[in-house]
């Protein structure tokens, strides 16, 4: 576990050194993070499970949620599809890739870690925490309770799911909704 | 932990998203993360020019929130306004535009980016201010970087404040509350920047940083195969 928290604290600050000054807009420091996530993952064991629909589909149900709690308090008058554009087209997979490595090492690598020496309720406190904390210096204080409360939804994705691919869906939609909605 | 127990867990985050994204200040941040898509900075004099903003109010029996915002991506400018901040018993003009910076230097560094002058104007164009403390303004501008992190200065006319300055994020925008508009600019400590860096080959420092990432995923990942290792040994 620890080396599984010391190896996404790594890629965190590698996707820092890389990116700066502006590292949440770096698209390379973005790939770099997500390909140093997944390596983390991976050298801690994880290897991906049979995908199932039913987690899809609770994934999916999560991302609307994400997104729907959006809406609900900004209100959707004025809610509109972004034109495509290059920088779209290549910033979509970038954050997919992203959303997905995040997952993989946190609620996928990192709880299975900790869920195996102190159970569920401490993965989820862990990765929780852990998920919030890895995102302020990239958007500020104030996204502490914001991202506190949406890795709390992911967390319990993956506990009802029983995998990855419920958050990880989950998290790609909430994320791609931010650049392909205005 | 069960999938009953799991459910509830989802539950008390949907609640709990529900509450902070009631009590945030709208706009920010965006949607959970995700890379932001950051334009250059487009700084006053050059081309393409920095854009202004403007949206005109109807008369309300109460102002209603909102917000106007420059139309880059991330927005250079930006300010978010509460339910009633301004009288609107005429309609209300809010404004935002670049203008030049004034020749009285902020106290506390450099101003980096340009500075923006936001205001309110009512129907016989007189300024408007906020209508009380209680109901400020957020004023949210993109710096050119975020290390050192810039702090907001207003400027009355005659002199520069410094403002408690938040990070909102997304290309470098920082956020402050004041009672009073006027003319605002990201403040570097110390040195700072008047223009964006000019983008330079940069192949070497890609090689390198890519190098040490590198060797970094393989530190990882040796450290990772001894620990298992060691597990795996009775």
């Amino acid at each position: 576990m620890a080396l599984c928290l010391t190896g996404i604290a790594a890629a965190a600050v590698l996707r820092g050194a890389v990116g700066a000054p502006d590292t949440a807009a770096s698209m390379p420091a973005g790939i770099v993070f997500a390909l140093a996530l997944l390596a983390v993952a991976i050298a801690a064991g994880w290897r991906p499970g049979r995908p199932r629909v039913a987690a899809a589909a609770i994934g999916i149900a999560g991302g609307g949620a994400l997104i729907g709690t959006w809406l609900l308090s900004h209100g959707a008058p004025g809610l509109q599809l972004s034109p495509i554009n290059a920088g779209l087209a290549l910033w979509t997979p970038i954050v997919a890739l992203v959303a997905i490595a995040e997952e993989v090492a946190i609620r996928g690598a990192l709880f299975t870690a900790v869920r195996s020496g102190h159970g569920d309720s401490a993965a989820l406190v862990v990765t929780t925490v852990l998920f919030a904390a890895m995102h302020v210096p990239l958007y500020g204080i104030g996204s502490l309770p914001l991202d506190l409360a949406a890795g709390l939804l992911l967390g319990g994705l993956r506990i009802v799911s029983g995998g990855v691919l419920a958050p990880a869906v989950a998290h790609v939609l909430a994320d791609l909704a931010g650049g392909w909605l205005l | 932990m069960t999938a009953r127990r799991g459910w509830g867990v989802v539950f008390v985050a949907l609640v709990a998203l529900t509450l902070v994204w009631r009590f945030l200040p709208s706009g920010s941040p965006p949607i959970y993360d995700g890379e932001c898509i950051a334009d250059p900075y487009e700084t006053l004099g050059s081309s393409p020019a920095p854009m202004p903003a403007s949206t005109t109010f109807p008369v309300a029996a109460t102002f209603p929130a909102s917000e106007v915002l420059t139309g880059e991506t991330p927005p250079q400018a930006q300010i978010l306004m509460e339910t009633g901040t301004f009288t609107n018993s005429t309609r209300v003009t809010v404004s935002i535009a670049p203008v030049a910076a004034p020749s009285l230097k902020p106290p506390n560094g450099t101003i980096e980016g340009n500075v923006y002058r936001f205001s309110a104007l009512n129907a016989s164009g007189t300024e408007l201010e906020p209508t009380s403390a209680s109901v400020p303004v957020y004023i949210i501008l993109r710096g050119l970087t975020s290390s050192p992190a810039p702090v907001i200065d207003r400027f009355n006319g005659t002199a520069w404040t410094p403002l408690s300055t938040l990070n909102a994020g997304c290309g470098n925008t920082f956020e402050v509350t004041s009672s009073k508009l006027g003319e605002f600019a990201a403040v570097s400590p110390g040195g700072g920047k008047a223009a964006p860096p000019p983008s330079s080959g940069g192949f070497p420092a890609v090689a390198i940083i890519g190098a040490l990432a590198l060797l970094l995923i393989i530190v990882v990942a040796v450290l990772f195969t001894l620990e298992r290792r060691r597990n795996a040994t009775p």
